[in-house]
């Protein structure tokens, strides 16, 4: 479920079942015009959407991270947000993006990185969803969030 | 008739008639909902009988929702099958623990029931809850017509 709407009474006893973050990252510029931004944020939520649907009772989603000097300081960004995120006691911090390009790097910090691909017509690729179930649960089931 | 009761008479129906010009146009907002028509849209025709076995299957369907001026078109989910009785019916994938999605036979230890990844509750073909979750899965209103199987609004569970 997203930050907003677990209230303060309520995480004490969600907290034990809501075990896994999710990091969005936009990996926006600024130097995207509107309707660019737009598409940007657009594709973050297509990246979103399907986990906070399967997952909603064991997902919490946090506020984006929405721009920073460049990529090589998103990713420590990133990492250092995931650190605080499992001191603040979740066992499992997913980096979820919309841009492309930032699934190639390496989220040191985080357990994995997930976001939606390019379809290449030539090469059949599992569906973002299967893809984002398969990582998932075997996560849990391994229970190692790195 | 005398001066008085003439003016009484006229200024009364005259106050009358004002009055109704208000009040009639607040009752007919009033009973709007009422006199309405029952639309059809309330069902969304998703697949052909035949189709159907007694395996659950994962049909997406969409749906016209309007939530005051705004309006969209959410994507939902329903395991349909067919029921021991040979009646259809279709579960909401919903967990009734917190709300994550159940998908049938995926967990080697529990074979032919659903399942949810999250936090491991688990229910029987018919949607009762085996462990972990409070309820069982909620049931579409399911209709048949020419050939084809209609989901209508998400009602509790009514085979267990």
């Amino acid at each position: 479920m997203k930050f907003s709407e677990i209230e303060r009474e309520a995480w004490p006893e969600l907290a034990v079942y809501l075990d896994t973050a999710l990091l969005p990252l936009s990996g926006l510029t600024g130097r995207e015009s509107p309707w660019e931004a737009t598409e940007a944020l657009e594709r973050l939520r297509d990246a979103l959407d399907p986990l906070e649907t399967m997952y909603k009772g064991r997902v919490v989603t946090y506020p984006a991270v929405h721009y920073a000097e460049n990529d090589e300081a998103l990713e420590a960004l990133a990492d250092k947000l995931c650190v605080r995120l499992r001191e603040s006691g979740f066992r499992f911090v997913l980096v979820v993006t919309g841009a492309e390009r930032l699934l190639a790097r390496t989220f040191a910090c985080a357990s994995a990185t997930l976001g939606p691909e390019a379809p290449n017509p030539d090469v059949p690729t599992e569906t973002y969803r299967s893809r984002a179930k398969r990582t998932i649960e075997a996560l849990w089931h391994n229970g190692s969030g790195r | 008739m005398s001066r008085r009761q003439f003016l009484s008479y006229t200024l009364g129906g005259a106050s009358a008639f004002m009055a109704a010009g208000v009040v009639i146009p607040m009752l007919r907002f009033a009973v709007d909902p009422v006199l309405q028509a029952k639309g059809e849209g309330t069902y969304v025709k998703v697949v052909e009988v035949e189709k159907i076995t007694a395996e659950p299957v994962d049909y997406r369907f969409t749906v016209n929702q309007v939530d005051g001026w705004y309006e969209s078109d959410p994507e939902l989910v329903a395991w349909i099958s067919k029921g021991a009785d040979g009646n259809i019916f279709a579960l909401s994938p919903v967990c009734k623990h917190l709300g994550c999605a159940v998908n049938w036979n995926t967990n080697a230890e529990f074979p032919n029931q659903y399942f949810c990844p999250c936090h491991g509750a688990h229910y029987t073909a018919d949607g009762q809850s085996l462990a972990v979750a409070p309820a069982p899965l909620d049931e579409y209103d399911v209709k048949i017509e020419n050939g084809f199987v209609y989901l209508g609004p998400i009602k509790p569970n009514e085979r267990v």
